[in-house]
C-alpha cells in the first residue's frame, strides 16, 4: 500500500504541475475503492459514483500540497466521507443497498480487491452492517488504512477505532455465519 | 461503474462547476462580511456611543450583613453623585470647545552626612498655647542641636540638624524623607516636627499622596535622631485623610486628619470610605464602635482622631462623620470645630423675613484616661477663626466667635427688619462640659459689623481684638480686656477705636499684652496694650513699612525678657529696594526697641523662619540655612 501511496502522492505533483494524464491515473488508482468506501455509507451505486467524482473534484480545486505521501490517501478518503455524509444529508438515511452489483463490479474488471468470491461476499455482507462499522471495517479490510490513519479519517481517537473495530468485527461475524459462512472460514 | 476515463470527464467538469460555485460563494461571503462588519461596527459605535450610563444610588444589599452598614447607607447617599453625562457621546461631544489637565510630581535623593555629637535633653522652643500639650513647628531643638524640617522646591522633604555653637553653628546632618510606596508629598504639605524629651526621637508628620489609591494619608515619620550626624528614619504610620494638626501629650501624638469620602467609592474597599489607620500596607479600619456618625450628617468627611504612642503604635482613634477647621487641645481634651450655616424665619406683623446665620459645632473628644472617647459637642451662632479663640478652663470652654448673617428674604416692610440683631459683631461663649450647654455669654460685644481677628485667653480674662472688615482688609482695631472671672456677671473694657487691628495676640511681659498686626497702612504694626481699671491702654508700638508673616508660631517671643523676633520683607527703602531681614525688639516697659535687624540673604516665605536665643546668640533658621548673631544686650 506504501508504493500507491507514494505513487498516488507523485501523481498528484504531476497533475498540479499540469500533467493532465496524472489525474487519470489517480483516478484508475483509487476510483473503485472510493466508491465502495462511499457506498458504505450512501448506500446507492450512483450517489457513491457521484461522491467519487466531487471528492477528486474538491482535490483539483483545492490543490492542497502534501509534505508526505502517506497524508494523501487519508485526505482524500476523509474528503469522501465528509462528501457522502453530506450526501445522505441532503437525501436522507434510510434507502436500501441499491446497484451493490455495479460497485462489487468495478470499473476496471476484475483488478482489485473484489478479485476473489470471498471478498465480494464479505463486501455484501459488510452493507447489511450500521454505517460506523462499515466504514471503519471497509477501511481497514479493503483499503488497508493503519488505525491512525482511519482516525484521521473518521476523526476519532484511536480507543474509539479499537472499539469501533471490535464491534464491528463482531456484528459482522454474526451476520457471515447466519450468511453461510462456518467458523473456520471466518 | 463508469471506466477511468468517464470519470476523470466528470471530474473536471464537476472540478469546473465547483471552481465557479466556489467563486460565487466567495464573493457572497466577502460581501455578507463586509456587511456584517458594517453592522457590527455600527452597533458597538451605538453601544459605545449611547449606552446609557448607570443611574441612581448603587444598590448595597450585598453587604447587609456587615457592621458598617448603616455607615455605608449613609455615605451612598452622600456621596453618590449621578453621572455628568447620559452617555459616552454626550460625555466625549458635549463639551468640546472646553477642557482642563493637571499633573504633578515628585523626587527624592540625599546629601551626605556632616559631623556632629550626641544629642542631649530637649528644649521647648514653641510657644504652645497650653501648658503639658507641646504643638509641632518646622523646628524644635536639644542643648546641643537644631532640626528644622522642610519642603524644597521640588517637594522634596528633609530634616536638617545644626549644630549649636554660637556663630560657628553649620550644618551636621541632612535626611531626606521620601514618600513610601507609590505616592509623593505634594507641594505645600503641611509639615510639622516633635522632638521626644531625651532629644532622641524626632517625629515628622505630613501628608502622603498615594496616587494609585487616590487618597491622602498623614503620615507620622519616626526618625532616630540620637547621633545627629547620622539620622535615620526608624518608622511610619499612616491615617487616612489630610493632615490638620497634632500635639504631643506626655509622650503620646494626638493626630488630628480630615478624610474625605470620594463620589461613589466602591464599598467593596474600605480603605474608600473608612478611616484606617496603621503601617504602610497593613492599615486597619476603623471598627464601627469608633465611629460617630450622626444621622444628621451632611457630607461625607471624617475628622479623624488618632492617638499614637512615642513610638508611633495606634492607641486609640475615633472618627467623626463631620468636617473639621480649627482645632484646639486643652489638657484633657480636644475640641474640633465645624463651620454651617443655619436659615432663621420669622413672620412679624409688618415683615416676613429669613436670615442665614453662621454657626459653628464643637466637638469634644476627651483623650484622658489613654484612649479616646467622644465627650459630647456643642453649638454656638458665628465663626471660629483659629485655636486661640477656644479655651477650656475648669471644666467650661470658652470660646469667642464672629457673629454674621445675611438676609436671604424677606416680605413686608423693611424698614421693620431686624438689621442690628443680624449685624457682624463679635461674642463670647462659656460651655459647660458637663452638659454641653451654654452656661454664661458676652453676645454682641464689638461694634456692629466688626469681627474678631484675634484672641488670647487668660485665667479669668479673654484678649480680644475686633475690626472692621472693608474690602477683605480690616482696618480699626478695638481691642477687649473681657474679666470672666464671674461668670454671671461678664464685664470688660477696651482701648475704643484705633488705627489697624492686631494679627495675633499675646500675653506678654509684667501683665501686658502683645498685638502683632497691621496698622491702617496695611505696614507692620507691633503694640502692646495694658490693663487700665476701665480701659485697655496702647503703651508701646512699633511700626514699619513691612510685610510678615501672619502664622503664630514664625514669631519668636520671650516674655521674661521683653523680647520679639520676626522676619520681615523689608521695603523702608521703597519696594524696589526690598530686602529680608530678622528683626529683634526689646520691650522695656516704655516703648518697644530694635536691637537688631539681620540681613538675610536669601529670599523665601516669612512664615518659614523660625528663630530662638541660646546663651545671648540669636540662631535664625530658614529652609536655606542657619544665621546666628551674638546680641548686643545682656538681658538675653
Amino acid at each position: 500500500m506504501t508504493e500507491c501511496t507514494d505513487r498516488s502522492a507523485a501523481l498528484y505533483r504531476a497533475f498540479l504541475e499540469g500533467d493532465g494524464g496524472a489525474l487519470e491515473e489517480l483516478v484508475k488508482l483509487h476510483g473503485d475503492a472510493l466508491t465502495r468506501f462511499a457506498y458504505c455509507i450512501v448506500k446507492d451505486d450512483a450517489a457513491a459514483e457521484d461522491v467519487t467524482a466531487d471528492t477528486f473534484a474538491a482535490l483539483i480545486v483545492k490543490r492542497k500540497k502534501f509534505r508526505e505521501d502517506a497524508k494523501f490517501r487519508t485526505y482524500l478518503y476523509a474528503i469522501a466521507r465528509n462528501r457522502s455524509i453530506d450526501y445522505l444529508r441532503k437525501h436522507g438515511n434510510s434507502r436500501s443497498l441499491t446497484g451493490l452489483e455495479n460497485v462489487l463490479a468495478g470499473a476496471e474488471g476484475d483488478v482489485g480487491v473484489f478479485a476473489r468470491e470471498r471478498n465480494e461476499a464479505l463486501y455484501a455482507s459488510l452493507q447489511r452492517l450500521p454505517a460506523p462499522y462499515k466504514e471503519v471495517l471497509y477501511l481497514c479490510y479493503f483499503d488497508g488504512f493503519s488505525v491512525k490513519q482511519i482516525c484521521r479519517i473518521l476523526k476519532k481517537s484511536v480507543k474509539q477505532v479499537y472499539n469501533l473495530l471490535a464491534r464491528a468485527r463482531s456484528a459482522l461475524r454474526r451476520i457471515l455465519l447466519k450468511g453461510g459462512f462456518s467458523h473456520e472460514d471466518i | 461503474m463508469k471506466t477511468s476515463e468517464q470519470r476523470t470527464e466528470e471530474i473536471l467538469r464537476r472540478a469546473e462547476a465547483q471552481r465557479e460555485s466556489a467563486a460565487r460563494r466567495s464573493k457572497r461571503a466577502w460581501l455578507l462580511s463586509v456587511t456584517a462588519g458594517f453592522l457590527i461596527l455600527v452597533l458597538a459605535l451605538n453601544l459605545l456611543l449611547f449606552l446609557p450610563y448607570p443611574s441612581g444610588l448603587p444598590d448595597l444589599s450585598r453587604y447587609a450583613g456587615s457592621e458598617y452598614y448603616g455607615l455605608m447607607q449613609q455615605l451612598n447617599a452622600l456621596t453618590y453623585r449621578a453621572p455628568q453625562y447620559k452617555n459616552n457621546f454626550e460625555a466625549w461631544f458635549g463639551d468640546l470647545f472646553s477642557g482642563s489637565n493637571n499633573s504633578d510630581g515628585m523626587g527624592g535623593e540625599a546629601v551626605a552626612p556632616d559631623e556632629g555629637n550626641g544629642g542631649s535633653a530637649y528644649a521647648e522652643v514653641t510657644d504652645n498655647q497650653e501648658a503639658g500639650v507641646i504643638e509641632g513647628d518646622l523646628f524644635k531643638r536639644t542643648q546641643s542641636h537644631i532640626f528644622y524640617v522642610r519642603q524644597d522646591d521640588s517637594n522634596r522633604l528633609s530634616l536638617l540638624a545644626y549644630t549649636i555653637g554660637g556663630t560657628q553653628s553649620a550644618l551636621c546632618s541632612r535626611l531626606e524623607i521620601a514618600p513610601e510606596g507609590k505616592a509623593y508629598f505634594p507641594a505645600n504639605s503641611e509639615l510639622e516636627l516633635y522632638l521626644s524629651e531625651d532629644g532622641k526621637t524626632a517625629t515628622v508628620f505630613t501628608v502622603q499622596w498615594a496616587y494609585e489609591q487616590q487618597q491622602r494619608y498623614t503620615a507620622a515619620i519616626s526618625v532616630d535622631v540620637s547621633d545627629p550626624a547620622h539620622m535615620k528614619e526608624v518608622r511610619r504610620t499612616y491615617l487616612s485623610g489630610d493632615y490638620v494638626t497634632s500635639r504631643k501629650a506626655g509622650e503620646d501624638f494626638l493626630l488630628i486628619s480630615n478624610f474625605a469620602v470620594r463620589s461613589n467609592p466602591d464599598f467593596s474597599d474600605e480603605a474608600q470610605f473608612l478611616p484606617q489607620a496603621g503601617a504602610y500596607g497593613a492599615l486597619e479600619s476603623l471598627p464601627m464602635a469608633d465611629i460617630v456618625a450622626p444621622e444628621n450628617a451632611d457630607a461625607a468627611r471624617y475628622t479623624v482622631l488618632c492617638r499614637l504612642g512615642s513610638d508611633l503604635a495606634v492607641k486609640g482613634h475615633v472618627a467623626l462623620l463631620s468636617f473639621s477647621e480649627e482645632v484646639y487641645v486643652s489638657q484633657g481634651n480636644i475640641f474640633v470645630t465645624r463651620g454651617y450655616t443655619a436659615d432663621t424665619s420669622a413672620d412679624g406683623e409688618t415683615v416676613s423675613y429669613t436670615y442665614r446665620e453662621a454657626r459653628t459645632e464643637i466637638s469634644c473628644i476627651s483623650y484622658a484616661g489613654g484612649g479616646l472617647r467622644e465627650a459630647g459637642s456643642a453649638d454656638v451662632p458665628g465663626e471660629v477663626r483659629n485655636q486661640y479663640f477656644m479655651d477650656e478652663q475648669d471644666g467650661m470652654l470658652r470660646v469667642v466667635t464672629s457673629t454674621d448673617a445675611g438676609l436671604l428674604e424677606y416680605a413686608g416692610d423693611a424698614a421693620a427688619l431686624p438689621h442690628e440683631e443680624y449685624m457682624k459683631s463679635a461674642s463670647l461663649f462659656v460651655i459647660d462640659l458637663e452638659t454641653f450647654e451654654t452656661a454664661a455669654s458676652l453676645e454682641r460685644f464689638a461694634p456692629a459689623g466688626e469681627s474678631a481677628i484675634s484672641v488670647r485667653f487668660e485665667e479669668g480674662a479673654a484678649w480680644v481684638c475686633t475690626a472692621i472688615e472693608y474690602e477683605s482688609v480690616f482696618v480699626e482695631d478695638p481691642v477687649f480686656h473681657i474679666d470672666l472671672t464671674d461668670l454671671a456677671n461678664i464685664t470688660y473694657t477696651d482701648t475704643g477705636t484705633i488705627p489697624g487691628y492686631s494679627l495675633s495676640l499675646v500675653d506678654f511681659t509684667g501683665g501686658t499684652l502683645l498685638g502683632i498686626g497691621r496698622n491702617d497702612d496695611f505696614d507692620l504694626k507691633i503694640e502692646v496694650y495694658e490693663r487700665a481699671p476701665d480701659a485697655v491702654l496702647p503703651v508701646a508700638s512699633y511700626e514699619r513699612n513691612a510685610d510678615f508673616s501672619e502664622e503664630y508660631k514664625a514669631y519668636y517671643i520671650d516674655r521674661e525678657n521683653g523680647l520679639i523676633g520676626l522676619h520681615i520683607d523689608d521695603y523702608e527703602g521703597g519696594a524696589s529696594a526690598r530686602r529680608d531681614c530678622y528683626v529683634l525688639l526689646h520691650y522695656d516697659g516704655y516703648g518697644l526697641n530694635e536691637l537688631l535687624a539681620l540681613p538675610l540673604e536669601e529670599y523665601y516665605s516669612c512664615d518659614e523662619t523660625r528663630a530662638t536665643i541660646i546663651d545671648g546668640c540669636l540662631y535664625v533658621v530658614t529652609p536655606v540655612g542657619i544665621y546666628t548673631e551674638t546680641l548686643p544686650w545682656q538681658g538675653a
